[in-house]
């Protein structure tokens, strides 16, 4: 388990001008919002989280498609099924990698672009740990839709159709929170619930998208 | 004789909704070459996928080491597959693919490597990222996993496509040592390779449908 986690963030860390590009399309759209709407602070502070969540929940989306993509077609994902090391232990490897290298580097740039945003300095906590909790959610519910249209080519309309309606949920309590922070009251209820989502979907992404890429290894 | 190693019996499979194997039996002993030959489409890799549990199939018995198993993955861990894709890490360097392949069995031991990359060539490559070597050499790297896993059976399918004289040369003698010591091997190709003093059997597998 350990070595799969260190073989997966080694090639996530090496594809990494890959997957800046989800990151560089989060910096993007965050960016624009100041320059189409004017840097108004009493216009764009309202919006902040909810640009923040959506930027980031697109971003994700975008890096999908390539989860399981290349491992599935040079037959490394049959090597994997194969040996002796669980393979949802596997696949649990393979999901923190990407957000290792997709997520985290969204939470760890969303202040900064919280200040382009004129976010208020009390949401600022709540707006970290809610992407901290959300973004992970975000990778493993995307594993499994990626895991099921893997053998599908250009399957990345029938991910978003798949995989957003889930996202829902995690928008809706990862945005409000920042914005109730704004107005003075803590957020616990919606931050309990993204780290009981978080808790589910670490238990059974792995499992559902270990199954579904093996039904696809078994078709192909 | 001993139990066989592998024992299935009234095996059908498909490949694209065409069934290509049809109510087969095959038994496989300890110590024994198995060699599948038969033209394009004959079904040999559908055979050795569904053997190793990669594929949907169907059979009236299947027994592995003299027990009934329900699941060809049940004795996944204790056989290897080398089949047509490399399963070769593009991003990875030689010395980190071949300990990622390592890493695949507990078991396996990676002690040997430096007279390993010798045996196969590769001395000298190990930083080298596999993106950047041959398909023969990308074939070689695949194969080096034999060396260092503790698998009762490979099931090795084209395994000396791309490979160069003196590559096949060091496989047929790796594939003897394993028999010897007690392995089986079931392999497919079209190139005449000869396995002296083991014990080999030959099966010919034919286009389903065209001789009707």
């Amino acid at each position: 388990m350990l070595a799969a986690l260190q073989t997966e963030l080694l090639l996530a860390f090496r594809k990494r001008s890959e997957l800046a590009n989800p990151v560089v399309f989060f910096i993007i759209v965050c960016a624009l919002f100041p320059l189409a709407l004017g840097s108004r602070a009493e216009l764009l502070s309202p919006l902040a989280s909810g640009a923040i969540w959506v930027a980031a929940l697109l971003a994700t989306l975008m890096s999908l498609d390539q989860m399981f993509r290349e491992d599935f077609d040079q037959g490394v994902l049959e090597q994997m099924e194969l040996s002796a090391v669980p393979f949802y232990q596997q696949v649990a490897a393979k999901i923190f990698a990407h957000w290792v290298m997709t997520g985290l580097p969204l939470v760890l740039l969303s202040p900064l672009l919280a200040l382009m945003l004129f976010m208020p300095a009390e949401s600022y906590p709540v707006l970290l740990v809610s992407l901290l909790l959300g973004t992970p959610v975000l990778s493993l519910i995307g594993a499994v839709g990626a895991s099921l249209t893997v053998s599908v080519r250009r399957g990345s309309v029938v991910l978003s159709l798949l995989v957003v309606p889930l996202y829902i949920p995690v928008l809706i309590f990862g945005s409000t929170a920042p914005q109730m922070a704004a107005e003075g009251i803590l957020p616990l209820g919606q931050l309990l619930w993204l780290a009981a989502m978080l808790v589910l979907f670490a238990t059974l992404a792995p499992l559902a998208a270990a199954y579904a890429l093996r039904v696809n290894m078994l078709g192909s | 004789m001993a139990d066989p190693l592998l024992n299935i019996a009234g095996l059908n499979c498909e490949r694209g909704g065409d069934p290509v194997v049809v109510n087969m039996s095959l038994q496989l002993h300890p110590g024994e070459i198995l060699h599948l030959a038969g033209p394009n489409g004959a079904g040999k890799t559908t055979l050795m996928r569904a053997l190793c549990g990669l594929l949907y199939a169907d059979y009236s018995r299947l027994e592995w080491n003299g027990m009934q198993v329900s699941s060809a993955l049940e004795y996944a861990d204790e056989l290897l597959y080398i089949g047509h894709r490399s399963s070769v890490r593009d991003r990875l360097t030689v010395h980190e693919n071949l300990q990622w392949l390592a890493s695949l069995n507990p078991a396996a031991s990676l002690e040997l490597l430096p007279d390993l990359l010798q045996q196969i060539k590769l001395a000298g490559y190990e930083d080298e990222l596999a993106s950047s070597l041959s398909a023969g050499q990308k074939r070689r790297v695949a194969l080096a996993r034999l060396q260092f896993s503790p698998a009762l059976l490979w099931v090795l399918d084209e395994p000396f496509a791309s490979l160069d004289v003196e590559g096949v040369e060091l496989l047929q003698q790796w594939i003897t040592r394993f028999v010897n010591e007690g392995g089986s091997v079931l392999y497919s190709t079209h190139q005449r390779v000869d396995f002296p003093g083991c014990h080999y059997r030959r099966i010919d597998m034919q286009v389903q449908g065209e001789a009707a």
